[in-house]
């Protein structure tokens, strides 16, 4: 190794200054003052009223709207992600090679994610309203028309639905990536030993795509965890809560009731469960393979 | 072919076919709508009829009436703004960041790569409500400030600039500091220009990342004059009695600039997703 002269060390501390300095003040220094608020007695229009301890943490524990929060945001993720990333895996292994017609495929599937989610979410509100599309699609089929984001069985399958439109083209493009990096030769040699598409996919696609799905799995969960624009624009938490995600409960905490002490407390609740399921999906996905 | 494999084929292929019609309909039900009159989408739904999703006329009427219902264009010209400037000033920090870390030994710098990765995992969102707090104190809620500053690190940008800067052979540098060249004109004349494909994929999903932005901004700014189009345009929904046929103007406007971008520079924008996938 080179000898680490006087002028490399100060352009490279001078060349990242810029980016860390922003790093540090706007995404590391709110962290951290996240979790001190949560301690706080801070409202938006009282101000800082001094520390009060574990106070808003005890709330949080006897809070019904939060465990009610909680457990939906938890189906909401599990159902979303899992949706997602099967029909993304199922479609990138359909449209693997790069013919004519599968580009065009892809490019389809691909187009709603450059849209942004609150104008999505304000096309699905139009979709799901009484007299709006989906009704109008069901009414060919002789269904009744349905109440879809007014309806307590329902609203968070509507949700479902759009973000599931919304975002699977993503992760498939992502995984067609992981496939063409599949030596061609595994699948030929399997072919050889008779194993067929199932056996194909069971011992060579999913093992040597752990990696990738990995990525998928935790960057898809978090991304989930954290949807706020569709509850917003299209449902507001209702109906009675049925589609009250932490991220909007957190918001409403803040910027509807000002209270951003509690607020921040919901934040780090919502942070440590984001980490603690990381970890989780980091143990179970762990590759043992190498290639 | 046997008559199995035909008939796996079309299986495959309506299945697509039909998938591909979920995802489109909802697109050109939006468009073609924005090109009729209220009464006539309501008429095209009940019953539905192939009609709702072809556009009738190509009156551009409600495109006219929102920009004068509502200040839709100012919402435009701050999404603009914001959109340029992050991305602008972005490109040029973080390639900067990036020259730092592929090429320069100095002590911390593993710390700072590790931190770009976490808060590469770490999605805006989460950070709202303290970044709230942050800028409360620092008196820049209501300003463009609120808006730009917070977006200009863009991890990934980093990310994949550092990657690529780092497949440059070296010896390119080398003959250029024999030269006399300062490392900042090296940085400028020899890798930014080396880095040109990197840098579109990044700035692209960068620039994709700002346009759409909607929950920091909804937060950052209550100014009228401040809002950026996203925000704005839930606003213009939320106005008393809202219009579908408007609505759905709105909307087009509010996609078009990065569906035009996205169509032209899909290529890149492939490729970084692709990389972030599946490099370490």
């Amino acid at each position: 190794m080179k000898r680490l002269t006087r002028a490399e060390l100060f352009w490279g501390f001078a060349f990242i200054t810029p980016a860390l300095v922003l790093l540090l003040i706007f995404r590391f220094i709110p962290i951290l003052a996240s979790v001190v608020v949560s301690f706080a007695d801070y409202s938006v229009t009282r101000g800082f009223q001094g520390f009060i301890g574990f106070l808003n943490y005890q709330f949080l524990f006897s809070d019904k709207d939060v465990q009610n929060s909680i457990i939906t945001t938890l189906i909401f993720v599990l159902i979303l992600t899992s949706l997602q990333l099967a029909l993304a895996l199922f479609c990138a292994i359909l449209l693997k090679r790069s013919s004519r017609i599968n580009i065009v495929f892809r490019l389809i599937f691909f187009s709603p994610y450059v849209i942004s989610l609150s104008i999505a979410s304000i096309i699905w509100w139009l979709i799901y309203a009484d007299m709006g599309l989906a009704n109008g699609i069901l009414g060919v089929f002789g269904i009744r028309r349905q109440p879809f984001l007014t309806s307590e069985k329902w609203a968070l399958w509507a949700l479902i639905i759009m973000l599931l439109w919304k975002g699977f083209g993503y992760w498939m493009v992502v995984y067609i990536a992981g496939l063409n990096n599949i030596p061609e030769t595994l699948y030929e040699a399997a072919q050889l030993d008779g194993a067929g598409l199932l056996k194909q996919f069971m011992y060579v696609t999913w093992p040597l795509l752990k990696r990738v799905t990995l990525f998928t799995v935790v960057s898809d969960t978090t991304i989930n965890f954290l949807i706020f624009a569709p509850v917003y624009i299209m449902t507001m938490g209702g109906p009675r809560g049925r589609t009250m995600l932490l991220a909007y409960y957190a918001y409403r905490t803040a910027f509807v009731y000002g209270d951003l002490g509690y607020a921040s407390a919901v934040s780090v609740l919502l942070f440590l469960i984001i980490g603690l399921i990381t970890a989780l999906e980091f143990r179970l996905l762990r590759s043992q393979y190498e290639y | 072919m046997s008559i199995k494999n035909v008939l796996v084929k079309s299986v495959i292929f309506v299945f697509l076919a039909l998938l591909a019609l979920f995802v489109l309909v909802p697109l050109v039900w939006t468009f073609s709508g924005s090109l009729k009159k209220q009464s006539e989408i309501f008429a095209d739904l009940n019953p539905l009829s192939w009609r709702a999703f072809v556009p009738s006329s190509w009156s551009v009427e409600n495109y006219k009436l929102i920009f004068k219902r509502f200040p839709l264009l100012v919402f435009l010209r701050n999404s603009v703004i914001v959109t340029l400037l992050t991305t602008g000033i972005g490109l040029f920090v973080n390639s900067l960041a990036a020259y730092g870390l592929a090429r320069f030994r100095f002590p911390g710098r593993q710390a700072v790569f590790v931190m770009t990765l976490v808060a590469m995992m770490l999605p805006f969102e989460v950070l709202v409500i303290p970044l709230y707090l942050l800028c409360r104190a620092l008196r820049l809620i209501d300003t463009y400030y609120a808006l730009i500053l917070p977006g200009i690190v863009h991890p990934l940008s980093i990310f994949l600039l550092r990657q690529f800067i780092m497949d440059i052979p070296a010896s390119l540098e080398e003959s250029a500091r024999v030269d006399g060249a300062s490392y900042f004109r090296i940085y400028w004349s020899i890798i930014l220009p080396l880095c040109k494909p990197a840098l579109i994929t990044a700035g692209l999903s960068h620039f994709i990342l700002t346009w759409n932005a909607f929950f920091w901004p909804l937060i950052a700014v209550n100014k009228s004059d401040l809002i950026v189009y996203q925000v704005g345009i839930v606003f213009f929904k939320n106005d008393i009695l809202p219009q579908w046929n408007e609505l759905f103007a709105a909307s087009v406007i509010g996609i078009f600039p990065i569906l035009v971008i996205f169509v032209l520079l899909q290529r890149y924008f492939v490729k970084g997703i692709a990389l972030t996938g599946v490099k370490e």
